[in-house]
């Protein structure tokens, strides 16, 4: 008996320490894995998982780590075993939560993707404006505008015309019985324009207006108004082709020759807007012309910096504006003309007030080309202008130091 | 004596740039990685895992915003000359450019022009929310992004044009609409010379002054951390591994 208790204490001694030891190893395993990074957590966590840990928080780091790495399916199949194992855990369903749940930022950049419901009819309303009729298009306009103001200006042009189609202003026309004629049912003269439609030569107004009567005034307001672009376009020189008032591939192309020499953007619909502009470009060239004018006197007065400024400022005022070359050359060589010519604008500007203001060109030359011909031109003439003075100052110096020398010797 | 000398120098050689290459290493391993405010500025200018080329999501908008306005001028071509399937065909590019799966009315997870500056705005707010940002960011984000919606909006209405043209009947409404389609491009696309409205090119400018301003200044981020930022289950930012089996930032 006392042989074999010495014995039994050795050997549960030995069990002791395998099981402390073991103990502490585990501890220390447990802990590694919570303080690892990423890298070495998949390892080091998915090691003590194997052999057996259930420790929760071990579960926790490792599904952590998986997802971090992106192994997101990895990760909730870990999250979903820790659970099985700890069903309470806190902490493992904030994760559960957290992984599977998109997070805000996610949730956030998924959202900006998504369209703008009211930007999209706001897109909407303004081709509806622009280019439907009747009632219809007004609404749209008047809701557009309620919307937002960008463009407004167009479309409040747009709408006052739609406006007059439905109802005619013109004092020598007459006003619709609602009785007899509904609004709605008022085509639009627009597109009435379009059509094949019989002379304008209208028999005279009856006493009672039908609704035909209505309808061949709007045409012929429409018909008017394209008319009277073409000859403005015609009078810049664009070629619109004869004025008939039908809005033909040849007047278009003349109305987007006339915004691109202008530089404005290419709107090739016929609206009030449209002659708007070309009554505002039929100003600024008449002032352009002016400009041009007081440059040419000047020169004649030999102010030759006066007289460039000015015919940089008619430049700039109108881009439709012909600058007769003579002038430039005489810029360039920094002397009034030697020829006193007649003034370069029309002196009758009712018949011809547009681009054909020299003789030295042909009417039918482009006025876009010809204005950055003249750009250029007026570009190399400042450069030459600034070397022409440079060297003149250069001569006075050589002069006066030439007569010091003189007066010395 | 020479041969003596010779491999001296050899071994002096070897030792300079061996010991040049150690301290090129060491610096590498040591540069101090980039702040979280950065990386999401990199998404918006350098590179997003998700974009074709992966390049940055202002890079894509910017793109596409020259790839439709080039095919709008096209379209705009046809319709002038009045062929109407040619205007057509490009009205359906342009769209794809702008909005991938649009007009098909298909789910897509393209970047077009419109998602692309969607997706750049939200990145830099991003950036001026995280606890690094600098006031630069903040201040600079917060009044950028406000103009840059209006971008946005834009996108959404030429959307609504590329849709009506899609539907046009004749040739002369196809015409208005594709002028209107490429006024709204070139808007959007902007240039030094434009100044009507915020465009992609004002966008631009204003992110490369905040990012001119920082201060410690602002370095091109590694594709490592663009490519790999991830959000922790703690609410913070972190990276996957260097061996990370997936994109980890993808959506984060």
């Amino acid at each position: 008996m006392k042989a074999t208790l010495p014995k039994v204490v050795f050997i549960l001694t030995i069990a002791l320490s395998c099981t402390m030891y073991s103990g502490i190893v585990s501890a220390q395993s447990v802990d590694q894995c919570m303080s690892a990074d990423t890298a070495d957590a998949l390892k080091i966590c998915q090691s003590l998982l194997e052999s057996g840990s259930r420790n929760a928080d071990v579960f926790y780091k490792l599904s952590s780590a998986q997802y971090q790495d992106g192994q997101k399916e990895l990760s909730k199949q870990t999250l979903h075993a820790a659970l099985k194992l700890h069903p309470g855990n806190r902490k493992l369903v904030a994760l559960k939560e957290f992984i599977t749940s998109n997070t805000n930022e996610q949730a956030r950049i998924e959202r900006s993707a998504k369209l703008n419901q009211k930007s999209l009819d706001k897109g909407a309303l303004k081709i509806t404006c622009l280019i439907k009729s009747g009632e219809e298009a007004i609404s749209a306009c008047k809701r557009r505008l309620e919307l937002t103001d960008d463009d407004g200006d167009r479309i409040r042009f747009r709408l006052a015309e739609l406006n007059d189609s439905q109802v005619p202003s013109r004092p020598d026309v007459p006003e619709l019985n609602p009785a007899q004629t509904p609004r709605e049912t008022v085509p639009d003269p627009v597109e009435q324009a379009k059509q094949e439609t019989p002379a304008l030569g209208n028999p005279p107004a009856p006493d009672v207006p039908n609704g035909s009567d209505i309808l061949d005034e709007r045409q012929k307001a429409h018909r008017e108004l394209v008319s009277d672009i073409q000859t403005r376009l015609n009078e810049f020189g664009f070629d619109a082709g004869f004025a008939d008032g039908e809005a033909g591939k040849r007047t278009r192309k003349a109305l987007a020759d006339f915004y691109t020499a202008v530089g404005a953007p290419v709107i090739t619909s016929f609206t009030a807007l449209t002659l708007d502009n070309l009554r505002d470009e039929k100003l600024k060239l008449a002032s352009a012309k002016k400009l041009l004018q007081e440059s040419e006197q000047a020169l004649q007065q030999g102010n030759i910096q006066f007289a460039t400024q000015k015919l940089a400022d008619a430049k700039q005022t109108s881009k439709l504006l012909k600058v007769p070359d003579r002038l430039e050359q005489a810029l360039f060589q920094g002397a009034a003309p030697t020829q006193p010519e007649a003034p370069n604008v029309d002196p009758k500007p009712t018949h011809s007030p547009l681009p054909t203001t020299t003789t030295d060109t042909p009417p039918e030359s482009p006025p876009q080309q010809t204005a950055s011909r003249s750009k250029e031109f007026s570009d190399l003439m400042e450069e030459i202008t600034f070397l022409h003075g440079k060297i003149q100052r250069q001569q006075d110096n050589q002069r006066r130091r030439l007569e010091r020398i003189r007066s010395a010797l | 004596m020479n041969i003596s000398m010779r491999y001296i120098t050899a071994r002096l050689v070897v030792i300079v740039v061996t010991s040049l290459a150690l301290v090129s290493c060491i610096s590498v391993i040591n540069r101090d990685p980039p702040t979280i405010a950065h990386i999401h500025i990199g998404h918006a200018i350098t590179g997003w895992p998700l974009t074709p080329k992966k390049q940055g999501l202002l890079v894509a908008a910017e793109l596409s915003a020259i790839a439709a306005a080039t095919t709008s001028e096209l379209m705009l071509q046809a319709a002038r000359q009045g062929n109407m399937e040619r205007a057509r065909k490009f009205l359906r590019e342009t769209a794809e450019i702008v909005e991938p799966g649009f007009l098909d009315r298909t789910e897509s997870n393209e970047y077009g022009l419109r998602k692309a500056a969607a997706e750049a705005i939200t990145h830099l707010q991003l950036a001026s929310e995280v606890e690094d940002a600098s006031a630069n960011v903040q201040r600079t984000v917060t009044t950028t992004s406000i103009k840059a919606e209006d971008l946005i909006d834009r996108s959404d209405e030429l959307l609504a044009y590329l849709d009506a043209g899609s539907k046009a009947n004749t040739i002369d409404e196809m015409e208005i609409i594709t002028e209107e389609i490429v006024r709204t491009l070139k808007a959007i696309a902007g240039g030094p010379e434009s100044s009507d409205s915020y465009s992609l090119y004002n966008f631009r400018s204003d992110i490369e002054a905040m990012v001119a301003r920082e201060d410690p200044p602002y370095e091109t981020v590694e594709t490592f951390y663009l490519f790999n930022l991830v959000k922790l289950p703690d609410g913070q930012w972190g990276f996957a591994s260097r061996s990370s089996r997936g994109t980890a930032g993808v959506g984060y």
